[in-house]
């Protein structure tokens, strides 16, 4: 089976890092990651992963604008996005640790990681 | 300890629906002077207030009573009680009890004197040549704890005040620094995850110890560090009409793996008669958790009940306690309504109350408790404006914990009495 792609948009370089590390020890990803908001959009355009973990604080552009981006643009519109975010703990998420915004999943930064795995896995899988 | 400990009363409740007695402690030497302090107590049975004088001759039964469970209102002391050692004696009885009442009776009218026993402590000064006058004991006796009264309401809503500001700015430290160390945290917790699935792969026999001990630790710095931020997130009060019982229902429901696992009881006494009224549910939710939570914890054993109702504040308890007044007052309520967990462990023993709202007191283990549990509790509910108030109960021992809201006039009454619960889970 061919591997997923998957980008990363997260300004704090070694848990992007991390996380690339992480998920191709999985075996299924190619991994890439974006630490400038202000590229987040041509990246997304050169990389075209099947699959994008978008930060939700970043200085310049947040995790919110560069959504907005993808939407205005017919291509990246398509491309599935989960927000992994330093904002929401585990408690808020309180039913299913996962927060609804709008279409937009959130998950918690500090989730325990398999339980980040498990939702990108049901992302690509559409079940989410 | 009764009036010893008056910061945020805990044990200051109003008594219900007896006539109110005020218990004077009369350490004079001479019986005869005791009869005579308590006939002119009782001039009249004018007084709805009902006095019981007790003597107590020396000083060292006064100490005894004072360190004793039951709680007193004002104390007539005799100068000579402990000749010549007089005003001595009273700068002893203040250390002892910082806040009760005390009244000195002399022999002797001095002007000196009375200024000395003043400096050091008593409330009022009385001489003996005065105590036949018609009712200028029980004036005193009044006038003095009425001032006490104040001074109290005055000293806890200083209290409250300091915490709320305390509170505050720790909410604003804790949010910078949690958002701060999330992602550093949520880094190694990535990397665990990582160096763990190596463990098959690697010869040392510790190793895979190592990663688990590693990982438990890293996810427990993650669970403080979002209970910080739930802590300080102090944005979303989300306020809507609702009603209370259905919250005590919903967060009982939340909690039933916990309460089954500990095989707690849960009685649920809900006044189907309780107004809807305006609050953010989703923090009600979680001061109820937190409080369920710790009475399970604080029970550990099995079998234990904890009792959780609400019910409308009563006009008559409402107008015996300053506290309840002020709050219908402060919120421009007519109604006034309660949330009481009861349970059976073995309360806070002579723990000062306001201490355990403190963030991070906790007399828990290290993983069982952060301590932040009664300050969220404090802080959601000082948000609503409401009150809390905890009691060490006898019979069985446990803690009672209310909680008062306020019910703005606005708000209109509940949906039919079939939706409500009266149940016993
Ligand atoms: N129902 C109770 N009975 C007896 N002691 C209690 C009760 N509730 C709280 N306490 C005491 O108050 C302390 C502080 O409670 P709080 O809920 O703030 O923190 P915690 O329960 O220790 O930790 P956390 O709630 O963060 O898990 C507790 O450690 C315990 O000593
Ligand atoms: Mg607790």
């Amino acid at each position: 089976m061919k591997k997923k792609s998957i980008l990363i948009i997260d300004d704090e370089a070694s848990f992007a890092r991390m996380t690339k590390i992480f998920l191709e020890g999985k075996g299924d990803y190619d991994v890439s990651y974006e630490t400038e908001s202000m590229k987040a959009v041509e990246t997304t355009r050169s990389t075209n992963p099947d699959l994008i973990l978008l930060d939700l604080v970043m200085p310049e552009l947040d995790g919110g604008d560069v959504l907005a981006r993808f939407n205005d643009d017919p291509v990246l519109k398509s491309i599935p996005v989960l927000f992994v975010t330093s904002m929401v703990s585990q408690d808020d998420t309180s039913d299913d640790s996962l927060v609804q915004s709008g279409d937009n999943i959130m998950i918690p930064k500090t989730s325990p990681p398999e339980f980040v795995h498990q939702c990108i896995q049901d992302k690509l899988a559409g079940v989410i | 300890m009764g009036n010893t400990a008056p910061i945020f009363a805990a044990s200051m409740e109003c008594v219900e629906g007896r006539v109110p007695q005020i218990t004077v402690i009369c350490a004079v030497k001479a019986e005869e002077d005791c009869h005579s302090f308590q006939e002119q107590l009782d001039f009249g049975d004018s007084l709805p207030e009902h006095f019981r004088v007790i003597h107590m001759p020396d000083f060292e039964m006064v100490v005894e009573a004072l360190n004793s469970e039951t709680s007193y209102d004002v104390i007539l002391l005799d100068l000579l009680l402990d000749a010549p050692e007089g005003v001595d004696t009273l700068e002893n009885l203040r250390k002892l009890a910082p806040y009760l009442p005390i009244i000195v009776f002399s022999e002797v009218n001095d002007m000196d004197l009375a200024i000395d026993a003043l400096g050091r402590g008593a409330d009022d000064f009385l001489p003996r040549e005065y105590i036949d006058y018609p009712q200028l004991v029980a004036r005193s006796v009044f006038t003095v704890i009425e001032r006490r009264k104040q001074d109290l309401d005055k000293r806890v809503l200083q209290d409250q005040l300091i915490q709320a500001e305390k509170l505050d700015s720790l909410g604003r430290i804790a949010a910078g620094v949690a958002h701060e160390v999330k992602n550093p945290l949520a880094t190694v917790q990535m990397a665990m995850a990582y160096i763990s699935t190596l463990v098959p792969d690697v010869e040392d026999p510790q190793f895979g110890e190592a990663c688990e001990l590693a990982t438990t630790a890293i996810n427990r710095a993650s669970e403080i560090i979002s209970g910080m931020v739930d802590f300080s997130r102090n944005d979303c009060v989300a306020i809507k009409n609702g009603s209370l019982n259905d919250v005590v229902v919903k967060s009982v429901d939340l909690l039933r793996y916990e309460i089954n696992k500990n095989k707690t009881t849960v009685h649920l006494n809900l006044d189907p008669s309780l107004p809807a009224s305006e609050f953010d549910i989703g923090k009600m939710e979680q001061i109820l958790i937190n409080l369920i939570r710790n009475s399970i914890q604080a029970m550990q054993s099995c079998d234990k009940v904890i009792h959780l109702s609400t019910f409308v504040v009563s006009p008559e308890k409402r107008e015996n306690s300053p506290w309840l007044q002020e709050l219908a007052v402060k919120t421009g309520s007519a109604t006034l309504i309660a949330l009481e967990i009861r349970d059976e462990g073995p309360g806070i023993g002579d723990q000062k109350p306001a201490a355990l709202f403190e963030p991070f007191f906790t007399t828990k283990r290290i993983g069982e408790g952060t301590g932040l549990g009664l300050s969220v509790v404090m802080q959601i509910v000082s948000r609503h404006n409401g009150l809390i108030r905890l009691k060490n109960m006898k019979n069985p021992s446990g803690l009672r914990t209310r909680i008062y809201f306020g019910v703005p006039p606005v708000t209109t009454t509940l949906s039919p009495p079939e939706t409500q619960t009266l149940m016993k889970t």
